[in-house]
This record gives C-alpha cells, sequence and structure tokens, in this order.
C-alpha cells in the first residue's frame, strides 16, 4: 500500500515538469551575445580579440630531406577554403616548378623538386598577408667510401672478405634516412669485377637498423678490382668506388741467400744471412709483402703485432687490410 | 708495402707469415755466424816430441743454423755435419821426413797448442764450400806430404775454400811456423 502511493506522486511531479507552463514557473533562455566581428571574416581570418585577423600558418615539408629531381611534397596548416582563396607557394633557389598555388585535394600542399643539391627555402604566403617559410636540404650521392671511415678507396680487402660501402649524400644531412622520400633510395650496382667472380652486393645489410644508403659487397673470390657504383634514384648522380681483392704476391728479405727448405711448398721460403756488428748499417733484414695487384697508394692500415718468441704472426682487426706476420 | 725487420745482431730463427684471406706466404730468416778459424803450431826443436809442429782449422756454425746442415734436403749436405768442428790433415801412419802417405782428415787439434791463430766470419756458402772441401780431402785418397801436401798446406787450402786467403800454399815445404807468424801478424 506504501509502495503505490509514493509511485502516484512521483508521476505527477513528472507529468507537471512536462508542462513547464509559465505559470508554472519554468527558467528563461539564456541572453544571445551580440556578434563578435560583425559581418563574420574571410575564408584565411579569424576572431580572436571581436577583430578579424589573418591565420598564422605553418609549413614544412613532408619529408626532412630530398634529393634531387625527385618530387618534394610540402603540406600546412591552412584550412581548405583558406586555400582555395590564393594561397601562394614560393621558392628559394627557384625549384621545378618555381611558384604554385594552394590546392585542396590532400590538403593545402605544393609539390616541386630541385635539380641541384643545396639547402631550399619554401615560403608559403596567404592572401590577406601570413606566411611561413621551411627549408629543406636536396642531396644526391657524393661519394661511395667505406662505412665509418671517409676512405673513397681503392679499398684493398683479402680473398673472401666482405666491406661495407656507405653513400654519402652532398650536402651533407642528418636526417633519418626513414624520413627520406623512398624515391631517394640508392642504386647499388657492380660495374666491373674480375673475370670469373661471383661477388655479392647486398643493400641495406641490416636493414631496420641501418640505414639504406649502405650496402655490403662480398664473396670476393677472385683477385682483382671490383668497381661498385652508387647513384641517387631520381637523378642517377653516381660515384663508384674501387675495391680490391689481393692475394700475398711474395714475402721477401732485403739481404741473404734462399736456400732449400726442402717441403717443394711455394708459399714457404728460408733465407740465411749472416750476423753483423751493431754498429753495422743496416744491422736489420726488411722482410717486405708485396700484393698482387700492388697497392695505388700508400693506404695500409696498422696491423697489430703479436711476436711470441722467435716467430711473430701479425693479426689483422679488420679483414679490409693485407695480414703481415 | 708492409714490412717487418729482423736484428741481424744475434743469430737465431724468425719465421715470419703473411697472410691475406686465403693467400700466405712465410719466409724463415735465418741470422747465422759461420766462423772459420785457423791455428797453427810452429813446433819446436826442444824438448823432442813436437818436432813437426801442426796446423789445423775450425769450420763452426751457430747451433740454430746448423739445423740448416743437418735437416739439408740434400743428403750431401747433410753428411758435412761430420766435418764441423776442429780437424787437420794428417798422414794414416807415422811419418817419415821425406815420405808420402795416404793421408786422412782427422778431427780435433790433438792437444796441439797454438802459437798463432785467427779467425773470420764467413758466408754460410763459403762455409758449405769449405766443409766440402774438407769432405772431398777426406775421401778422395789424398796423398799426405810433409815436403808438398802437409797439414798447413790443407789448413791453408780450407781457409781458401773458405774464401779467406792466407799465405801461399805452393811453397814447399809450406811450415806450421810459416803460417804461425802469418796469423799473428794479420
Amino acid at each position: 500500500m506504501k509502495t503505490r502511493v509514493l509511485s502516484f506522486g512521483f508521476l505527477v511531479l513528472s507529468w507537471l515538469s512536462i508542462l513547464c507552463l509559465p505559470a508554472v514557473g519554468c527558467p528563461p533562455d539564456p541572453p544571445i551575445p551580440p556578434p563578435c566581428c560583425p559581418g563574420g571574416c574571410g575564408d584565411c581570418e579569424w576572431c580572436p580579440d571581436c577583430s578579424c585577423q589573418c591565420l598564422e600558418v605553418y609549413a614544412g615539408p613532408y619529408s626532412w630531406a630530398g634529393c634531387v629531381d625527385c618530387e618534394m611534397l610540402f603540406s600546412s596548416d591552412i584550412p581548405a577554403p583558406c586555400c582555395l582563396e590564393g594561397v601562394h607557394w614560393s621558392t628559394a633557389p627557384a625549384g621545378d616548378p618555381a611558384e604554385g598555388y594552394g590546392r585542396d585535394d590532400i590538403g593545402c600542399t605544393f609539390i616541386t623538386r630541385w635539380h641541384t643539391p643545396g639547402v631550399k627555402t619554401v615560403t608559403v604566403t596567404l592572401p590577406c598577408g601570413s606566411s611561413a617559410s621551411t627549408n629543406v636540404t636536396i642531396f644526391w650521392v657524393d661519394k661511395v667510401v667505406e662505412t665509418g671511415t671517409n676512405d673513397e678507396g681503392p679499398l684493398y680487402v683479402c680473398p673472401n672478405s666482405s666491406v661495407v660501402l656507405e653513400a654519402k649524400p652532398a650536402p651533407p644531412t642528418d636526417a633519418p634516412w626513414m624520413w627520406v622520400p623512398r624515391d631517394c633510395d640508392i642504386a647499388w650496382s657492380i660495374e666491373s669485377k674480375p673475370d670469373g667472380s661471383n661477388p655479392s652486393l647486398t643493400p641495406n645489410p641490416d636493414y631496420p637498423y641501418d640505414r639504406p644508403d649502405k650496402a655490403r659487397l662480398s664473396n670476393l673470390d677472385k683477385r682483382g678490382d671490383y668497381v661498385v657504383k652508387a647513384a641517387s634514384s631520381c637523378d642517377g648522380h653516381s660515384d663508384t668506388i674501387t675495391v680490391t681483392a689481393i692475394e700475398v704476391a711474395s714475402l721477401l728479405p732485403d739481404a741473404g741467400t734462399e736456400i732449400d727448405d726442402g717441403d717443394n711448398d711455394p708459399n714457404t721460403k728460408s733465407f740465411v744471412v749472416g750476423i753483423v756488428d751493431p754498429n753495422h748499417e743496416p744491422n736489420v733484414v726488411t722482410v717486405t709483402a708485396t700484393p698482387n695487384p700492388g697497392f695505388r697508394k700508400r693506404t695500409c692500415r696498422t696491423a697489430g703485432l703479436l711476436q711470441a718468441a722467435t716467430v711473430i704472426v701479425c693479426f689483422s682487426a679488420r679483414l679490409t687490410e693485407l695480414r703481415l706476420g | 708495402m708492409l714490412f717487418r725487420t729482423v736484428d741481424r745482431t744475434t743469430t737465431g730463427v724468425t719465421t715470419i707469415t703473411c697472410t691475406c684471406g686465403s693467400s700466405w706466404k712465410t719466409t724463415k730468416i735465418y741470422v747465422y755466424e759461420a766462423k772459420l778459424e785457423l791455428h797453427a803450431d810452429e813446433g819446436e826443436w826442444w824438448p823432442p816430441g813436437n818436432f813437426w809442429g801442426h796446423s789445423w782449422w775450425v769450420l763452426s756454425i751457430d747451433g740454430a743454423s746448423a739445423i740448416l746442415i743437418a735437416l739439408n734436403p740434400d743428403p750431401d749436405i747433410r753428411g758435412l755435419m761430420d766435418y764441423l768442428g776442429t780437424a787437420g790433415w794428417w798422414p794414416k801412419e807415422e811419418p817419415k821426413l821425406w815420405g808420402s802417405y795416404p793421408g786422412f782428415v782427422m778431427m780435433g787439434d790433438q792437444n796441439h797448442i797454438p802459437t798463432g791463430s785467427e779467425d773470420w766470419r764467413i758466408l754460410f756458402n763459403s762455409l758449405i764450400s769449405a766443409l766440402q772441401y774438407v769432405k772431398a780431402l777426406d775421401t778422395s785418397g789424398g796423398i799426405w806430404s810433409a815436403w808438398s801436401n802437409n797439414c798447413t798446406d790443407q789448413a791453408v787450402l780450407v781457409g781458401e775454400a773458405a774464401g779467406v786467403e792466407t799465405i801461399d800454399a805452393d811453397d814447399n815445404p809450406t811450415l806450421p811456423s810459416e803460417l804461425s807468424d802469418w796469423l799473428n801478424a794479420h
């Protein structure tokens, strides 16, 4: 009985609120403020303080860097209606095209390219006067080196070793490669190799941990020159590096007489040299290793030396040098 | 170019290996000291027993390099090891002053005390040549003669085989005293 009385009361109150008659006492509507910017503002304007002001804009490249002759996309935060009012894009030095007007099919963007490397400036200007600029580095393949060095070759390596090469851009850029257009990927190729050899060239050998501007040259199974080329994809600007696989041609002293060591092995030789007094000049025998093919420049790195008793054995920490012991 | 140096002031063997991938070379450098010594005991008239005197030689090489002879692939060279050391030219029987006898090379100095001595560093090949001369002298059935082919003659000729010129061995007789004097004077 008590439950029925409460339900009836609640129903009556709800009914009265729906009717909401003035006589019952409903609250008035809030007042509508007068317009701040009478007549509204243009598509490139906004109204922050009851006056129309030109939009502040941002512009930037879609990528952190680009390469010569590859298309570069620039974007902004300009709303589409404004873009259609005639937003102007310009370049310095001049790109191709040198200027353009906003398009809104993929946002208010601009696409251009440059035929030379360097730092380029792109400016976007709104009809009402605001503008924004951004710089972007446009590079191409300048030289090929052994990675981690500035050695442009010839590089000397031992047979069946490998070497990682790197294409250096000019101007240099520290842009993360993942933010460089895929069009800028480097094209690697082996231009020449010794007859009968079967080398391998693996671009981007440690992807994704490595940059695609590197390539590993391996399986240098014949002595001789391997010429590797790296080219910019869009413009074809390229450089080559020569990697020379060498063999030990001889290991001969500058004094002494060869004697028959009896093993009939051409790789082993014995020489006798008479003792001299300490004040004799020279008082050492110089044993020289001669590679084949010969070095064309004196770039052999210092080899580590391990001397044990009267046996000298020298091991290299790197594969790219002749190891002398 | 890559190079290593080997000390030439001490004897020994140094092995140098140069490797580049599957390509390699190994070179052994033997710094040797080969020597010729000539000794002469001029003899004495009194007391009797050393009337003749004696001349002899020593052909030697340091131990590390002696292996080049001992383990030489040529058996004829290996056989020269028997003649390394002190040796002289002797008759096979008690000689008379004017007699001729089959001769042989006897190792050792037979307790002679030199009155003149000299030594020279010689080339390895000169050592081999001298040893070959000594071996041929020992095995060729040569005749010992106090007048024309005595111990001093052969000591001088062994020296010449090693590239060392001393006195003229064509003198007859060539006396130990003559060699002793020369050795003391040079």
